[in-house]
């Protein structure tokens, strides 16, 4: 008699669940996670702490960076516009915080910036804020709180307030990529937030290539890109053999009648931009930050410049005396050559191997993998381009 | 008066003696103080065959490679310095043969100035001897004696301490080779990084003012090579200057580098005893002051005793034509020169000496602390740059290769890495020539080597 209530419960509550589940199509983090949340007396409830946390770039290459759950970026928030939602916000930082839900619109008093609307968070205290979603959209978090420090250590993530009404034609696919840029030294491990303009790593959702998953869709799906930015710089992000429209920001839609065609989306500091295309060419295409320096990896900025200087063997073979492992370098300039050393835990500054050999680039890389016919999203391998439609040698023509 | 006259003689033969000029017995015994202390032959024999066994030796021990102490052997059988010292051995033998010699008899001839009642015609003859010098002569002996024991031992301290010399040099010429030899090294990564930036010049990627910073740089290392390698030949001809060496003997060869240091230092414990106790210039000292107080006790003996003259004189007789001898004495009477003045004076020569000897004690000891506290000091510096620094500059240039393999460093700050850790060894190697350096200082104050085994 005591078994038929509960079972009852339980099925309602997945019933509700699945409801919700079913109300919109969750988004896509690559390399990251959405916060899972519980309904508490019809509020959307939501863990999130403050922490810092070990972040791999790429493999072979942690930092010790701050983030939310234990990730860099923090985990994607998930919720539809409507729902009230309620954080209870722990800080295991060394030092206090506050959250800041960036592009939302809510009463003063959760709006997180740290002394002007709320005390802040100190190490080991619990704040909780609570409010009702009032719009829809991609958004952001943050904190509010020295700032410069948690944004340059890694404290971001993903606000994402679908529609209460889905939206037609419906998205298939949805990824959301947070923008980075951090200075770790090479041989280090902690990033220098002090670091204003000389960033040395570029990053997509704190992943740098080729430790980026790449964002794998089916032919024919309509894919959505939302990109925010919370570096020091605007990144212009760019597609391959597509034509993308921009259709959001952190403000909210843009109307159907201001989108216009675009290959390259530039994502201004302090805003999110959401770009949208059908996936109906396969292929691998690449996907990456249009800053040449930002598809490096640990670089140095003022190193001699040796582009045609001649360094003859003899020569070479001076310094070799004096140095046994020495090898010139940069001659002709830097693609042909491969590092032969590193300090440890820095990664190549040009790495990253594709089907053809060295892709040379690392950083705001990722290649967009869209195929036919396929049941999983998984990475699919490389691209086989049909025999006869690709780029091949020669010789050359005759003048 | 014939009975006298003999023996006057067997006087003269005992105490006179029969003292050869010849140094032998003190050289040998200098010989031995010197093996005893530092450990090396001291051989000096002039126009004998020795002296072509000693040329060999010194020939022999140029061909190869120099050790420290065959630069010292060389110099103990080569420097005309040493020849002059041991000269000195000589000069105190003479003067030990010369306190024992008596003063030689005075023979008078004269005629009278009146006519001689009984002596014809007035002529007379006379053998004077001064009696006082029996009495003395022993006792002048023994001063001389003494004197020459003082002289030996004064010897063998400067020969110890013109070993000690030797070292120093030695030391400081093999530190300035090897130190040159890393300044070549030195210019060789400066004059390849001027030609580095030379060629980046020429190709528009380096400003007028980054590539004459970097010849600067170049020409200045230039200079420091210069300067080194005419130290390492200064260095080399002061030590041909202490081992007494010149024309083709200069030729030598020094090893390559400096010896490590040894395992551990000896004990440094009760050193200021043993300086003190073997020092031979203190015991020098005391046998001068020895020999001073002897003399004022011979001074003292003699002082109520003047000069006694006796002699005996000689005339015909008139009327038996014979020859008639009769003795005289003169004696000197102690009136005003009691000799109280001589006294006084070697009494205070007694006084100043034992000072004297007592300040160079004082002296010693605080040298062997000073020394001492030296060689420690030079030794925690020598382990500084074998132990960390050194160690720390070959990893700046091992990481800065591999930051450059990175492409995250440039090849002149890689150069550079490379001249800071040569620049490092040269400082080690001057820390290395300190600390022998100390050591043989030490050595010196001490009078002795510090262990029985040279270090190589
Ligand atoms: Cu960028």
């Amino acid at each position: 008699m005591k078994l038929l209530p509960r079972l009852l419960v339980l099925i309602l509550v997945l019933c509700a669940k699945t409801a919700f589940a079913q109300q919109y199509v969750p988004v896509v983090t690559p390399n990251g996670s959405t916060l899972p949340y519980v309904m508490k007396d019809g509020v959307k409830e939501f863990r999130l702490t403050a922490e810092q946390v070990k972040r791999e770039f790429a493999p072979g290459m942690i930092v010790n960076a701050w983030g939310y759950n234990g990730s860099s970026p923090g985990p994607t928030i998930e919720a539809v516009e409507g729902d009230r939602v309620r954080f209870y916000v722990t800080n295991k930082l060394p030092e206090r915080t506050s959250v800041h839900w960036h592009g939302i619109l809510l009463p003063n008093g959760q709006d997180g910036v740290a002394g002007l609307n709320q005390d802040h968070i100190k190490p080991g205290e619990t704040y909780v804020y609570e409010f009702t979603l009032r719009q829809h959209g991609v958004h952001m978090y943050h904190p509010h709180s020295d700032e410069m420090v948690q944004m340059a250590m890694g404290m971001m993530g993903f606000f994402v307030v679908h529609p209460k009404v889905p939206e037609v034609p419906k998205v298939d696919r949805h990824f959301v990529v947070m923008l980075g840029e951090w200075f770790v030294e090479p041989g280090t491990a902690t990033p220098n937030p002090m670091v204003m303009n000389d960033f040395n790593l570029f990053t997509f959702n704190s992943r740098v290539w080729p430790g980026t998953d790449p964002w794998v869709v089916k032919k024919g799906e309509r894919v959505r890109f939302s990109f925010g930015n919370l570096s020091m710089d605007s990144h212009p992000i760019h597609v391959h053999g597509y034509t993308f429209e921009e259709v959001g920001t952190d403000g909210g839609v843009v109307p159907k009648s201001a989108r216009r065609p675009e290959t390259t989306v530039n994502v201004p500091v302090g805003s999110t931009r959401t770009v949208e295309l059908v996936a109906n060419v396969e292929g691998d295409w690449a996907f990456h930050c249009h800053k040449s320096h930002h598809t490096m990896n640990a670089m140095s900025h003022d190193i001699p410049n040796m582009i045609g200087v001649a360094q003859p063997p003899a020569l070479e073979d001076k310094v070799r005396s004096l140095l046994p492992g020495y090898m010139a370098m940069g001659e002709k300039g830097m693609g042909d050559m491969m590092e032969m050393g590193l300090p440890k835990n820095t990664l190549p500054m040009m790495t990253g191997t594709g089907p053809f050999g060295a892709i040379e680039m690392g950083g705001m890389f990722t290649v967009l993998k869209v195929r036919a016919g396929i049941t999983s999203y998984a990475d699919p391998g490389w691209y086989q381009n049909p025999p006869g439609t690709g780029a091949h040698k020669v010789d050359a023509p005759p003048p | 008066m014939r009975a006298l006259s003999y023996g006057l003689l067997l006087l003269a033969a005992t105490v006179t003696g029969c003292a050869s000029t010849t140094p032998t017995r003190a050289t040998a015994d200098v010989r031995d103080d010197v093996r005893a202390r530092i450990g090396h032959d001291l051989r000096w024999d002039r126009q004998t065959k020795e002296d072509d066994e000693a040329k060999k030796a010194i020939d022999a021990l140029l061909a190869r490679e120099l050790g420290v102490d065959a630069a010292v052997q060389i110099a103990l059988l080569a420097s005309p310095r040493v020849r002059a010292l041991l000269e000195e051995l000589a000069i105190g033998q003479a003067d030990l043969v010369q306190a024992g010699l008596l003063s030689n008899p005075v023979f008078g001839f004269g005629k009278t100035a009146w006519d001689g009642e009984h002596i014809v015609p007035n002529l007379f003859a006379s053998v004077e001897q001064s009696f006082l010098d029996v009495v003395t002569l022993p006792m002048k002996k023994r001063v001389a004696a003494t004197e020459l024991e003082a002289t030996k031992l004064r010897v063998a301290f400067e020969v110890i301490d013109l070993a000690a010399d030797v070292r120093r040099a030695y030391y400081e010429a093999q530190a300035a080779e090897q130190t040159a030899a890393v300044s070549t090294l030195l210019n060789e990564a400066s004059q390849t990084a001027a030609e580095l930036a030379r060629r980046q010049h020429a190709a528009g990627n380096m400003n007028d003012l980054a590539l004459s910073s970097e010849l600067a740089l170049a020409a200045d290392q230039a200079l420091a090579l210069r300067r080194a390698v005419t130290d390492a030949a200064v260095a080399r001809t002061e030590l041909d200057k202490h081992m007494g060496v010149w024309g083709p003997r200069t030729a030598w060869k020094l090893p390559r580098r400096l010896p490590d240091l040894p395992p551990e230092e000896p004990s440094l414990e009760h050193l200021e005893a043993r300086a003190v106790g073997e020092r031979l210039d203190l015991a020098a000292g005391r046998r001068s002051l020895q020999a001073l107080t002897s003399a004022i006790s011979l001074a003292k003996t003699t002082r109520w005793f003047g000069k006694v003259d006796v002699a005996v004189e000689a005339g015909r007789l008139r009327e038996t034509r014979r020859y008639s001898f009769g003795p005289s004495v003169a004696l000197e009477i102690p009136l005003f020169d009691q000799r109280q003045g001589a006294i006084a004076r070697l009494e205070a020569m007694a006084r100043r000496t034992d000072d004297e000897l007592q300040a160079l004690a004082v002296d010693v000891r605080a040298d062997v602390r000073a020394g001492r506290a030296k060689l420690v000091a030079a030794r925690a510096t020598v382990s500084d740059y074998t132990r960390t620094i050194i160690p720390l500059r070959e990893d700046i240039v091992r990481y800065s290769q591999q930051q450059y393999d990175a492409m995250l460093l440039g090849v002149y700050q890689l150069l550079q890495a490379r001249q800071a850790e040569f620049t490092a060894y040269t400082d080690s190697i001057a820390a290395l020539r300190d600390y022998w350096i100390a050591r043989s200082e030490l050595e010196r104050i001490v009078g002795s080597r510090l262990t029985p085994n040279n270090p190589r």
